[in-house]
């Protein structure tokens, strides 16, 4: 598996589409798609808002996506980062920033590579860029 | 050595400040725990990091605010673990009722003080600033003091290390680091 993260709009989707020559049909919206289709094409985008509409259905946002991850360990994953902020007020949007948080950091353990993209330069923090 | 840990909110900063620490001790070994647990929220965030601590040899010591006069306890010490930065400027401003700047000259003679007492010291704090909000002047001004704050410990300290979803991205003493590659 591997994870690309950054700020939103850094360029993380263009970054995955260029490097391993992905077509749109191979890119699951996780903002828009059904649970059941999360982890069915190679590439999962918007993991963050994935999270937020498992954790709106009272769903166990760390277990589903662990899972996932489990069953399809060649996918490419996308992510914004979201924890670099102030801690919000609101219970709902404190529980998306720390679960996000954790899935990040689990899923990080798991991926053979992560990449951080920056200003749409992709900067590889974890593995080997050629394996 | 002086090292600061940053990262965002559940980054994984702790366990990377604690495996550092532990890797450095050669003694006795202190955690200052900063948080001024007021609910049941803050509560279960202190039972967590007693729970990951546990079995790594630290003595703790809750000192939420006014550092400075308790650091002598800590002579004698070779490591101490503050965590985190945040929590402690959070309550030199809010419960001290200390103005940004009054914080600042606080914290920085606090950090001076236990740098100098033990020798070894990892500082954990927070990376707030990427964040798109418009706040009230309150947390205007704190994030300001922690921004300055993390800036100054930075620039004296021998290591910085931010925590990107548990990995160590280490941004000063990759040279001093170097044994320490096991970090999480």
């Amino acid at each position: 598996m591997i994870l690309v993260i950054g700020g939103g709009s850094q360029g993380k989707l263009e970054f995955v589409r260029r490097r391993w020559d992905i077509a749109s049909a191979n890119i699951t919206d996780g903002g828009t798609c059904s649970f059941e289709e999360a982890f069915q094409r190679p590439v999962l985008d918007h993991l963050h808002l994935l999270i937020r509409r498992l954790q709106e259905a009272s769903l166990d946002a760390r277990k589903f996506i662990a899972d996932g991850i489990e069953q399809h360990p060649g996918m490419i994953l996308i992510c914004d980062e979201l924890s670099s902020a102030v801690v919000p007020v609101l219970k709902d949007d404190r529980e998306m920033q720390e679960t996000t948080g954790r899935v990040l950091c689990a899923a990080a353990q798991k991926a053979a590579k992560v990449y951080r993209v920056f200003c749409s330069v992709p900067v590889l923090i974890k593995g080997e860029e050629h394996d | 050595m002086l090292a600061l840990v940053s990262g965002g909110v559940a980054s994984g900063k702790s366990e990377i400040a604690e495996n550092l620490a532990v890797s450095l001790n050669k003694g006795k070994m202190a955690y200052i725990a900063t948080m001024a647990a007021s609910d049941e929220e803050c509560r279960n965030r202190v039972v967590k990091h007693r729970r990951m601590r546990d079995g790594k040899g630290f003595n703790t010591f809750e000192f939420p605010y006014g550092l400075s006069e308790k650091i002598p306890i800590l002579s004698g010490c070779d490591t101490a673990l503050l965590e985190c930065m945040g929590n402690l400027i959070a309550n030199e401003m809010y419960l001290q009722e200390r103005s940004p700047q009054e914080a600042i000259e606080c914290i920085r003679n606090d950090i001076r003080l236990l740098a100098a007492t033990v020798p070894n010291t990892v500082i954990v704090t927070s990376t707030i600033f990427e964040d798109f909000k418009a706040y009230d002047d309150f947390t205007t001004g704190y994030i300001r003091v922690l921004a300055e704050i993390n800036s100054a410990i930075a620039a004296a300290a021998d290591v910085v290390i931010e925590s990107v979803c548990a990995i160590p991205v280490i941004h000063k003493g990759m040279k001093e680091l170097s044994g320490y590659e096991n970090l999480v």
